[in-house]
C-alpha cells in the first residue's frame, strides 16, 4: 500500500514538473522574436532585408552599414527616422535623433571627413553630410 | 609678540599674494594666439576674438578663437581663405535660406591642413551660418570634441 502511495506521489510530481515545464513554455510569445528585441530594416544598394536584433546587435549593425556607405555603398535604414545615403568620397545621414546626429558627427570628423550639418524645425530631423 | 605679529603678517601677505596670481588670468603672448586670429584681428568686417578657458556646456573649459564676419560674403572669404570644402552647395544652401553649420578637425594652429590631425591635441573648427561665425577650439581630448559638437547643435536648433 504504501509503495503504490510512493509510487502515485512520484507520477504526481512528474506529472507537475511536467506541465510546469509546458506552461513555462507557452507564456513566451507565439513569435520569432525574442524579448528586447525588434524589427530592424535597411538597404545595401537598394536590396532590402529585415532582421530581429537587440539593441546591441542593432548598433553593430548600424556601425556595420556606416562602413559600407563609406566604402561607396548606397545604404539606407529605418529606425528613429534616419536614414544613410553614400557616395564614394560624400555620405548623408539624416536623423531626428540628435544625440546619435551628434555621435555620427565626432565619428566622421574623427575620421577625416568635414561634416555640414543643417536641421529642419519642421521635420525636426538632422541632415548631416560628410565630405573627404 | 612682535615676531608673532611678524609671522602672521607674512603669512596674511603670502594668502593674499597666492590668491591674487591664482585670480588673475595668464597672459596670453603673441605668438599662442593662432595665425587666423592674426590674420583677421584688424579686418574691419570680422569681429576677431580670443578666449581663454571659455566654457560650454558647464563642463568643458577650452580655449577658443572666433571670427565673427559682419555679411555672408565675408564669412564665405574667411572659409574660402581656410579651403573648406563643397563651398558651392553650402552657398546654395544659405541662399535658399538654411542655416548650415560646417565642422571639421585639423592639426594645431594649421587650418588649412586636414591631415595628422588624428591625435588628441588638435584644432576643432565650427564655421556656422547662424551667426556667420569660424570658431576654432583648442581642443586636448576627444571627450571635448562630442562637448562642443553638442553645444553646435544646441545652438543650431534653438535659433532655427
Amino acid at each position: 500500500m504504501r509503495k503504490t502511495l510512493r509510487t502515485v506521489a512520484l507520477c504526481a510530481a512528474i506529472g507537475l514538473l511536467a506541465v510546469g515545464c509546458q506552461k513555462e513554455v507557452l507564456q513566451y510569445p507565439v513569435s520569432d522574436m525574442a524579448e528586447g528585441q525588434n524589427m530592424f530594416s535597411y538597404s545595401i544598394n537598394g536590396e532590402t532585408k529585415t532582421e530581429c536584433v537587440t539593441e546591441e546587435g542593432r548598433t553593430e549593425l548600424i556601425n556595420y552599414l556606416f562602413d559600407l556607405a563609406e566604402q561607396g555603398y548606397r545604404v539606407t535604414f529605418n529606425g528613429r527616422n534616419t536614414s544613410v545615403f553614400s557616395a564614394k568620397d560624400v555620405v548623408t545621414y539624416s536623423t531626428s535623433d540628435r544625440s546619435a546626429a551628434v555621435a555620427w558627427c565626432d565619428k566622421m570628423i574623427n575620421d577625416g571627413y568635414e561634416v555640414e550639418v543643417t536641421y529642419d524645425r519642421d521635420k525636426g530631423i538632422y541632415t548631416c553630410i560628410a565630405t573627404k | 609678540m612682535r615676531r608673532y605679529l611678524f609671522s602672521l603678517l607674512i603669512v596674511v601677505v603670502g594668502v593674499l599674494l597666492a590668491l591674487w596670481v591664482w585670480q588673475t588670468p595668464r597672459r596670453v603672448v603673441r605668438s599662442e594666439l593662432h595665425p587666423l586670429f592674426l590674420r583677421y584681428e584688424h579686418n574691419p568686417d570680422v569681429a576677431a576674438g580670443f578666449v581663454k578657458n571659455l566654457r560650454i556646456a558647464d563642463t568643458v573649459t577650452i580655449d577658443a578663437v572666433t571670427l565673427q564676419a559682419k555679411d555672408t560674403a565675408t564669412w564665405f572669404d574667411i572659409m574660402e581663405y581656410i579651403q573648406v570644402k563643397s563651398l558651392n552647395s553650402m552657398r546654395q544652401r544659405v541662399k535658399d535660406g538654411e542655416t548650415p553649420i560646417k565642422m571639421f578637425k585639423t592639426p594645431k594652429n594649421n587650418i588649412k591642413s586636414r591631415k595628422d590631425a588624428d591625435t588628441k591635441e588638435h584644432d576643432l573648427v565650427i564655421c556656422s551660418a547662424v551667426d556667420l561665425s569660424v570658431c576654432i577650439y583648442d581642443v586636448v581630448n576627444d571627450e571635448q570634441d562630442k562637448i562642443i559638437i553638442n553645444a553646435a547643435f544646441e545652438k543650431l536648433q534653438n535659433l532655427n
